[in-house]
């Protein structure tokens, strides 16, 4: 039913029993995804579940204000970002993708019965030039110099741009097979790949440039390590089974890469320990990409100025004309996925909102050393306004306050409108942050998993 | 945590546990299985893209990736 043609023409089969058996195994997965943030919410003491009549669940959110909230502002996970992909090009899209594909196409021949095959090498160098533009529409927000230890974040995205290539193309191969060449979906070669990690090590060397030994550690940390917690497929999407590597191309496509690979530290000691000196650094970058921002004649930006002994304000925005600041607290998270990694995100930039607060009440205390501070002439203040501002990773419904706006970087870009008035950049925040309604009202489900029923109550995605 | 949602998640993860134990895919050796699922997922997720475009239905595009590949975390698992 499914076949998989090795290099040397051997077939690794995927016959019609094993394909009901994952069948089932991905139909049970995908059922207990649609429930699986729910019953996270509950573990976290965020909402109670309650069983009544027997083998009926219900669920509902403890916090009814966050509840309002999240029908605005629903969990910025990163599959939001996943881009249209995975169909066979047609009239209208990019003529180096529809080029490319019409390429494989052509070169797929019949293998015998329920076998197609095509030479990847011969469209690679095409499918890289569409991977390396691909890849540069993605986040890419941390500089490339910046190495782990093995490998440097350009030396990442090289690796990259090339697995991406040999993902695509084989992709596509499958596609064309399914669309063109056997619309009835009878048998078809994989649209894995699959090669032993040596060969994919050597593969990406050849092609890249990097060493081997460079290409070699950016596998290891990629592939699959189940004893590794926290770890994912998303996070890790080299697969190994028996003596070959697998990856899903569409696991690589629709990565946020850049994201995945931070988290992917994080989780990994020796990395971790690496990425902890670095992180630090991105705080000045983030502050200088805000400054300039404000580069009108009546606005004077300061960083880093000390509230007191309390706290820090990240960044302060003066205005000369009006005699009005805006206090900004930075962000840069890595931008959340799992349930647990959204509530940890909103904790931290309600953290920063709780900072806003403190520098608030303490300007409004401590007027003419504040102005000091900040290196502005003496005077009145006739407005102090504040945000909170993230890098990566948009707020949810559990930060919030009412009159500190806490936003992503794409809002409050959006919020600026020269000539800058501080105050209608605070009122276009606030304004943005109750926004439209983007979720309805939760409807009553069933889960196909007989006996058990799973309502949920409030909004739902 | 209320004891109700104590024992409602208590229940659920047995119930799932065993849903899970249960699937006849789980009697072939890991690697095996790993290989035949990722295959079958990533083919179940061409044929879903090709059918909302050939059925011009492309809002079901965006959630059936999105489950596809928070199944597949499980799936791993």
């Amino acid at each position: 039913m499914h076949q998989h043609t090795a290099p040397g023409g051997a077939r690794r089969p995927t016959g019609r029993e094993e394909f009901i058996a994952v069948a089932q195994l991905l139909s049970l997965c995908e059922r207990y995804s649609i429930i699986e943030d729910s019953l996270a919410l509950c573990r976290l003491e965020l909402g109670e579940l309650r069983e009544g009549p027997p083998n009926i669940f219900r669920v509902q959110m403890n916090n009814a204000e966050a509840e309002k909230r999240l029908a605005t502002r629903f969990p910025s996970r990163e599959s939001t970002k996943i881009r249209a992909m995975g169909r066979p090009p047609t009239a209208g899209d990019d003529p180096e993708i529809i080029r490319l594909f019409a390429d494989i196409r052509d070169r797929i021949s019949p293998l015998g019965e329920g076998t197609f095959t095509f030479y990847r090498p011969a469209v690679l160098a095409e499918a890289l030039s569409v991977a390396d533009r691909t890849i540069s529409m993605l986040d890419r927000t941390l500089p490339t110099d910046w190495s782990i230890g093995p490998y440097t974040l350009e030396q990442f995205w090289r690796f990259w741009a090339v697995l991406s290539g040999l993902t695509m193309s084989q992709r596509m191969a499958a596609t064309a097979v399914i669309a063109f060449l056997a619309p009835a979906c009878a048998p078809l070669n994989t649209p894995l790949v699959e090669m032993s990690p040596a060969s994919l090590i050597a593969q990406v060397s050849a092609i890249s440039g990097l060493t081997e030994k460079v290409a070699a550690s950016i596998v290891s940390d990629l592939t699959y390590d189940p004893q590794l917690k926290g770890t994912d497929i998303m996070f890790q999407p080299l697969v190994v089974a028996g003596d070959r590597c697998v990856v899903m191309p569409s696991i690589i496509e629709g990565s946020n890469a850049e994201r995945n690979l931070i988290a992917l530290w994080n989780k990994k000691p020796d990395r971790k320990s690496v990425y902890d000196t670095l992180s630090p650094k991105k705080e000045a970058l983030f502050l200088t990409e805000l400054s300039q921002m404000f580069r009108e004649e009546h606005l004077h930006v300061k960083p880093r100025v000390k509230i007191g002994d309390l706290t820090d304000a990240d960044l302060v925005v003066w205005c000369m004309r009006e005699r009005m600041c805006l206090i900004i607290q930075a962000k840069w998270l890595y931008g959340p996925d799992s349930i647990l990694e959204v509530l940890s995100h909103d904790r931290q930039l309600q953290a920063g909102a709780e900072q806003a607060r403190v520098a608030l009440d303490w300007v409004a205390s401590h007027p003419e050393d504040f102005l000091r501070r900040c290196e502005m002439t003496p005077g009145p203040i006739n407005g102090v306004f504040a945000c909170v501002i993230s890098k990566v990773g948009a707020p949810t419904c559990y930060a919030f306050s009412a009159d500190i706006p806490i936003v992503d970087i794409r809002e409050f870009e959006a919020a600026l409108h020269r000539p800058t008035r501080i105050p209608d950049i605070h009122r276009r925040l606030l304004k943005g942050v109750s926004g439209v309604a983007l979720l309805g009202p939760a409807e009553e489900f069933e889960i196909d998993v007989p006996p058990i029923k799973f309502v949920k109550l409030g909004y739902s995605i | 945590m209320q004891p109700e949602t104590r024992r409602a998640l208590k229940r659920l993860d047995v119930f799932f546990d065993e849903q899970f134990r249960g699937l006849p895919i789980m009697a072939l050796p890991r690697a095996a299985a790993v290989a035949h699922s990722l295959r079958a997922a990533e083919f179940k997720t061409l044929l879903t893209e090709e059918h909302a475009y050939r059925d011009q239905d492309l809002n079901l595009l965006w959630p059936a990736r999105r489950l596809s590949q928070d199944g597949l975390r499980h799936l791993v698992y």
